[in-house]
């Protein structure tokens, strides 16, 4: 059993129109962790909070076992953290960037770092402003990943990649986390990245923990289901979630525990951006600005 | 702090604020006050923390392994080494001034100054801190706005250099004083000097920790 490397414990942080609420989730070594959510819902917070950006109103973050603000210095030297892509010093170029941003980490790996530069196909006498959004991230994450870092905060590190690209940067996190025991929280918008890679998912609702499980006992709960919609009543379609009708069929979602409600229908594993949107939509079906 | 300085150095110091620095050199114009050749080093950070924030250095520096009140460090190690460089940059211009320049003017067109001695560089270090002290905290109290610490720290800053010149115009006897490179004088000199370094440290010093704590209550 993996032990847990970061332990967020009932964490609280207020703004006038924001709230966290009692935020509580642990990552255990050696696991990617999905960190899912709508827009605004406190994904981003967490991670600063996490490491110190924001100040916390209350609660406790643990890293490995100890308080972070008391080592702050040692667990920011094993954390990569990384928010979209590098957008600072966009007149300097990649190179110096990197040779000030070594000096920093005790275990920076050079050697790993001119590979990363190879595999993410970045040239180093390139400043910051030439790089496009997806060059960006990868530089990012190419300084996140050069450092020996034991935990990687990424905070929408696959936004703005091609297909291709994102499939090899999460090749690169499956790589991290199973070779070198890297644990990984990430924060994203592309579900299907969560469901290539991501062994749990913590689920953020309006500031508060909704749930944290592995990826197939989430799925586990719910069930995609699709038919024809003539058949459905209309109680029953009350009870489906993201529901939607499209040339006579259906499609929507209900949780395990509906399943006998709808013997006569077809049941199948749902995907995770299904299981979200029933979750943050729920049964409001009919809402829409047109 | 090596590092903090590093990157301070490497990629916070632009070309702008190192010809400020030069401007020191400008002590070596006869018959005028030589403590004003100073004030253009304060206008270096003009360019430094509005460029700073522009280029996102603070994002930058936050994800370095360094406690967040140390980004303050940072950034006050860079200020000190600016009102450095820019006194070492003044030395050899003064020396060629009281040397080689000083010596062939007429006594009738030059008038009392604090003139070129350690008690001028005493000062300076000691004006060099109270600068930081005033402008550090106050900036860091809302980093992503420098134009009021500025602005009032560099005005300040320049009415306590006009005091002092006007002081030393108004006192003939306190610029020979100052300016005898002997006895008790000279001790007064070496005094100064060291009286002014303490100063430049200590409130460069605390600049930073009340800066740090400063910055600890934003969140970033």
């Amino acid at each position: 059993m993996n032990k847990d490397i970061l332990e967020i414990k009932n964490l609280n942080k207020a703004y006038p129109k924001f709230n966290l609420k009692d935020v509580s989730f642990t990552l255990k070594e050696g696991t990617i962790c999905g960190f899912i959510g709508r827009n605004g819902a406190g994904k981003t917070t967490t991670i600063k909070c996490i490491y110190n950006l924001i100040k916390r109103d209350s609660g406790e973050i643990l890293y490995d076992g100890e308080d972070i603000l008391k080592i702050e210095t040692k667990a920011k030297n094993e954390i990569g953290l990384l928010f979209g892509g590098v957008d600072y010093y966009p007149n300097q170029k990649i190179k110096t960037i990197a040779s000030v941003t070594a000096k920093f980490y005790k275990l920076w790996d050079q050697s790993l770092y001119e590979r990363l530069l190879d595999f993410f196909d970045l040239n180093e006498d390139k400043k910051i402003k030439q790089l496009s959004s997806g060059m960006k991230v990868k530089f990012g994450l190419t300084l996140a990943l050069s450092h020996g870092a034991k935990v990687l905060l990424l905070d929408e590190p696959t936004s703005g990649l091609d297909p291709v690209s994102r499939d090899e940067v999460l090749d690169c996190f499956i790589k991290v986390s199973e070779l070198k025991l890297t644990s990984i929280l990430f924060s994203t918008h592309v579900i299907s990245d969560l469901e290539r890679c991501a062994d749990e998912i913590i689920y953020i609702k309006n500031g508060e923990i909704y749930c944290q499980s592995s990826v197939e006992d989430f799925k586990a709960n719910y069930l995609h289901i699709e038919g024809l919609a003539t058949d459905l009543s209309s109680e029953q379609k009350e009870n489906i979630g993201h529901l939607s009708i499209h040339q006579g069929k259906f499609f929507g979602i209900i949780t395990k525990e509906q399943k006998d409600d709808f013997p006569d229908y077809v049941l199948k594993e749902p995907s995770l951006e299904e299981i979200m949107l029933f979750i943050e939509r729920g049964n409001e079906n009919e809402k829409t600005p047109f | 702090m090596k590092k903090l300085l590093f990157k301070e150095l490497r990629l916070c110091l632009t070309p702008q604020a190192i010809v400020f620095c030069c401007l020191s050199s400008l002590i070596i114009i006869p018959s005028w006050p030589s403590i004003v050749a100073f004030v253009y080093t304060f206008m270096a950070f003009i360019v430094i923390f509005p460029m700073a924030i522009a280029n996102h250095d603070m994002e930058y520096t936050a994800i370095l392994p360094v406690r967040k009140k140390d980004i303050v460090k940072g950034k006050a190690l860079l200020a000190m080494s600016i009102e450095i460089i820019s006194i070492l940059i003044s030395i050899p211009f003064a020396l060629i001034k009281v040397f080689f320049i000083n010596g062939s003017i007429p006594a009738t067109d030059t008038y009392s100054d604090l003139g070129i001695n350690l008690v001028l560089y005493g000062i300076v270090l000691a004006l060099s801190g109270l600068f930081n002290l005033i402008f550090i905290p106050w900036y860091y109290k809302n980093p992503y706005k420098t134009a009021k610490p500025q602005i009032f720290t560099t005005f300040l800053i320049m009415v306590v250099m006009i005091s002092i010149v006007i002081i030393f115009v108004s006192i003939p006897e306190a610029t020979t004083f100052v300016n005898t490179f002997s006895g008790i004088a000279l001790i007064v000199q070496f005094i100064s000097l060291f009286a002014g370094l303490l100063l430049f440290l200590g409130l460069s010093a605390l600049a930073a920790y009340l800066g740090g704590k400063r910055l600890e209550k934003i969140d970033l």
